[in-house]
């Protein structure tokens, strides 16, 4: 079985129990995590996706750490996936501006 | 189960590097580039790092350039949690005197600390020795 892990904040909380609402099924289990325990829940729950909610470049120290978190776990990555999420628009390719259609997040997660 | 290394490197062709040959092992990186962000990651991963890879100079805050002599801390700290740490350091950066102190805490704990110079698979190799050592303790 496939597993996601997304790591949310309080105040992105709700939007990250939606999606996993909308993502988990048969083949996808999908776990919540804060930002402070994501590369502990990353090198426990062992997912092969990661969305990383509360994305936002250049405020590291203040509420929105999800580029810290983004960075934390791509250095951490090995062929895990890690998607960023946030509400300005960046061109990276690994990036979904929020509010998005779930359909574009599942293309991002793959099959 | 993936062993967790942590790196401490600032220039990011030899984090690369460091990476790439942890990730060869076998074994989950976890990068930092400064005394200050090693900690916060050590921090944050209470009891889950196996070994570390440690630059000797690096800076203590934010990215490269100001390079204090920092891997000292990050050795001290592995000695005194008991985590294996091999230190890996340019050839001719200065770091006869950091030999020296090493041999000398060397002697006094016990334990091995090895000095490579950017040889990340060799560096990786005395880790391994040494973490296997320790899960025989």
């Amino acid at each position: 079985m496939k597993k996601v892990l997304i790591v949310a904040s309080e105040m992105s909380s709700l939007l990250a129990q939606a999606m996993q609402h909308v993502l988990a099924d048969k083949k996808r289990k999908v776990v919540i995590c804060s930002h402070k325990q994501a590369l502990t829940s990353f090198i426990e729950e062992e997912p092969n996706t990661v969305i990383v909610l509360d994305y936002y470049e250049g405020l590291n120290d203040g509420q929105l750490v999800g580029e810290r978190t983004f960075n934390d776990l791509k250095a951490a990555a090995t062929d895990e996936k890690i998607i960023r999420c946030g509400l300005d628009s960046y061109g990276h390719a690994d990036y979904l501006k929020l509010p998005c259609d779930i359909e574009e997040l599942k293309i991002l997660l793959g099959k | 189960m993936k062993k967790i290394i942590l790196i401490v490197e600032d220039l990011p062709e030899e984090q690369t590097r460091a990476k790439e040959a942890v990730i060869a092992a076998g074994h989950r990186p976890v990068l930092a580039d400064n005394l200050k962000d090693a900690n916060r990651l050590w921090d944050s991963l209470v009891g889950k790092i196996d070994g570390i890879l440690t630059d000797l100079h690096f800076p203590q805050h934010g990215p490269a350039g100001d390079a204090a002599p920092s891997g000292i801390a990050i050795v001290l700290r592995a000695v005194a949690e008991n985590i294996p740490v091999v230190v890996c350091t340019s050839e001719g950066h200065g770091a006869d005197y950091f030999k020296t102190a090493v041999k000398s805490l060397e002697q006094i704990t016990g334990k091995a600390i090895p000095v490579e110079f950017k040889n990340y698979p060799v560096a990786l190799k005395w880790l391994e020795e040494i973490m296997e050592k320790e899960e025989k303790v």
